[in-house]
C-alpha cells in the first residue's frame, strides 16, 4: 500500500536534524573478532564437510602409503562435531582467515610429523582438535596421550561429535580456544598442538598434546575451563616417548 | 599456501585465483559446490556484515549469533542465489534478516537491542565526551524501532543509496526514506532529551550538543518509541 511518505520529494540526504552526519561520524565497530572467524570459519567447514565423509575415509583406505599434504602457513583442522570437513573439504580461504591453514591428511605418516615439521620452520604451529571418544584418567595420562600423539587424529576422530565429553568446553573446541588454552599451560606459539576434547576422571576435559621442533611430544590434561583464564591443569606435563 | 607433496589436494584454487574473481563468479563456484569460493565471499564481507549486524542489534554478542546464523544461512542458500541483485545486496538481507529474527525472538530477554546502554557502558571517569556522544546516539539508536533502526544503519551508518537499502530490506524506496526521516527526528528527540536543546541546533551533525552536556551515555527514560505508520511496500 501506498502513503504520502512513497512520494515524499525529498532526497534522503536532506536532514534538518543533523543525525545523518551524526551517525555516519560514529567509528566503526571494527573487523569481525578473530575468535567469530574462527567460529564461523568452523561452522562453514562443517556445513560443507557432510556430504564427503565417506568419501574422505574411501580415499584414505585406497591411499594407505601417501605423505601428507603440507601447508605452508600453520595448519588447523578441527574434528568432531562435524568438524572433519576440515581435512577435505575446508576452504583455504577459510582457513587462512582463522589465522591458519589446512592440514589435509591423505593417509601415511601421522599429522603429528607434519607439525613438527611446520614448528621447525618457525612459523606459529598448527592447531588440529579432535574428539576421540577417549575416557582419560590422569593416572593414565602418560600411556593414553601417547596413544593420541602415536595415532592419526584424522583416522580415529569421531565425527559424530563429542558424545562422550558432555558439556566440554566449547572454548577448547576451537582453534582460538585451543591455543589460548596452551599458552595458559606455557606452551609456545610455535609448538603444534593436538587437543583430544573428552572426559578426563569422568569429567568433561581435555588432554593436549605439544610438539616441540624436533616431533617430541608433552601432554597435559586440562579442564574445560582451559583458556585465557588460567590452564585448568587436572594432570602433566607429561613428556612423552 | 598449500603445496600438495602428494594426496587430495588441500584447495583446487591457486593463490590469488578467487580474490581476483567478483562476487558473482564467486556465487557461480559456490553454487556448482565450490566450499573455497564461498570462503572467499566470507572473507571478503565478513567485516562489513559484522558492521550491520553489531549495529541493527546493539549488542555485540547477539550480533556474533546473528552473523554467524547468517553466513551458515547464506551458505545453504548458495543455490537460490539467481544473480538478480549484488551478492553484498543479497547477504545484507540475510544477516538484516538474521539480526531481526533473533531480536523478535528475544524481545522479552533482557538481553535485547535496548539494553545496550546498560550493558556497554564503561565507567563515565573513563569517558571522554566524543565516547559519551557515541553512547547517547548508539543508545538513542537501539531504543528506535527496528524498521527504522536497520534503515538508518544501512543509509546513514553504512552509506547505502535508497535504493540499495530498499533491494535490501524488500520494501519500496519511498518506505526507506520515510524510515530515515521518521528515524532522524525520533532520535533527535531522544537526544534532545539528553542535552536540553535541540539536537540539530549548535551545528550539522548536532554532535556538540550531544558532546556538551551528556553525562550517562543513557537515554533510558526519556526514549519514548515512535510508531510509525507503516508505508507500502
Amino acid at each position: 500500500m501506498s502513503t504520502p511518505q512513497d512520494f515524499d520529494p525529498r532526497p534522503v540526504e536532506e536532514d534538518p536534524t543533523g543525525m545523518r552526519a551524526l551517525l555516519s561520524a560514529l567509528p566503526d565497530p571494527g573487523p569481525m573478532p578473530e575468535d567469530l572467524v574462527s567460529r564461523i570459519t568452523a561452522s562453514l567447514a562443517a556445513e560443507l564437510d557432510w556430504p564427503v565423509l565417506d568419501e574422505l575415509a574411501t580415499r584414505r583406505r585406497r591411499r594407505p602409503g601417501r605423505s601428507l599434504v603440507v601447508a605452508a602457513a600453520a595448519a588447523v583442522v578441527v574434528l568432531g562435531g562435524g568438524g572433519l570437513a576440515l581435512s577435505h573439504g575446508l576452504p583455504q580461504s577459510l582457513v587462512a582467515q582463522a589465522g591458519s591453514a589446512d592440514s589435509a591428511a591423505a593417509g601415511g605418516p601421522a599429522p603429528m610429523r607434519e607439525f613438527s615439521d611446520k614448528s621447525a620452520s618457525g612459523s606459529a604451529g598448527s592447531v588440529v582438535v579432535v574428539s576421540t571418544g577417549t575416557r582419560y584418567a590422569a593416572s593414565r595420562l602418560p600411556a593414553q596421550a601417547a596413544q593420541l600423539s602415536a595415532s592419526d587424529p584424522v583416522v580415529s576422530a569421531r565425527v559424530d561429535g563429542p558424545a562422550d565429553s558432555g558439556n566440554a568446553s566449547s572454548a577448547l573446541s576451537s582453534p582460538s580456544g585451543a591455543r589460548a588454552c596452551a599458552s595458559a599451560l606455557g606452551v609456545p606459539p610455535a609448538a603444534s598442538i593436538v587437543v583430544d576434547v573428552a572426559t578426563v576422571d569422568g569429567a568433561p576435559g581435555a588432554v593436549l598434546v605439544a610438539l616441540d621442533a624436533q616431533g617430541a611430544g608433552t601432554a597435559y590434561a586440562v579442564g574445560p575451563t582451559c583458556g585465557t583464564g588460567g590452564p585448568a591443569l587436572l594432570a602433566g606435563p607429561v613428556l612423552l616417548p | 599456501m598449500a603445496d600438495a607433496v602428494d594426496g587430495p589436494p588441500v584447495g583446487q584454487h591457486r593463490p590469488g585465483d578467487l580474490a581476483a574473481l567478483d562476487d558473482r563468479s564467486l556465487m557461480a563456484l559456490s553454487q556448482d559446490g565450490d566450499g573455497e569460493a564461498f570462503g572467499e565471499i566470507f572473507r571478503r564481507h565478513r567485516d562489513r556484515m559484522w558492521a550491520v549486524a553489531v549495529r541493527t542489534t546493539g549488542d555485540r554478542e547477539l550480533a556474533a549469533d546473528c552473523v554467524q546464523e547468517a553466513f551458515i544461512s547464506a551458505l545453504r542458500r548458495a543455490g537460490s542465489y539467481r544473480g538478480e541483485a549484488a551478492v553484498t545486496t543479497w547477504l545484507h538481507r540475510i544477516v538484516v534478516n538474521a539480526c531481526l529474527d533473533r531480536l523478535r525472538r528475544d524481545r522479552t530477554s533482557p538481553r535485547r537491542a535496548g539494553d545496550l546502554a546498560e550493558l556497554d557502558l564503561p565507567d563515565t571517569h573513563d569517558r571522554t565526551s566524543s565516547a559519551e556522544t557515541g553512547l547517547d546516539v548508539r543508545a538513542a539508536l537501539a531504543r528506535l524501532p527496528e524498521n527504522q533502526r536497520v534503515a538508518l544503519v544501512l543509509v546513514d551508518m553504512h552509506g547505502m543509496s535508497v535504493a540499495e537499502a530498499a533491494a535490501v530490506l524488500g520494501v519500496a524506496e519511498g518506505t526507506v526514506k520515510s524510515r530515515c526521516f521518521r528515524g532522524r527526528e525520533a532520535l533527535a528527540g531522544m537526544l534532545r532529551g539528553v542535552v536540553g536543546e535541540p539536537a540539530g541546533a549548535t551545528g550539522p551533525s548536532g554532535a556538540r550538543a550531544a558532546d556538551a552536556t551528556s553525562t550517562s551515555g543513557s537515554v533510558v527514560g526519556t526514549a519514548a518509541r515512535t510508531r510509525e505508520p507503516e508505508a507500502g511496500s
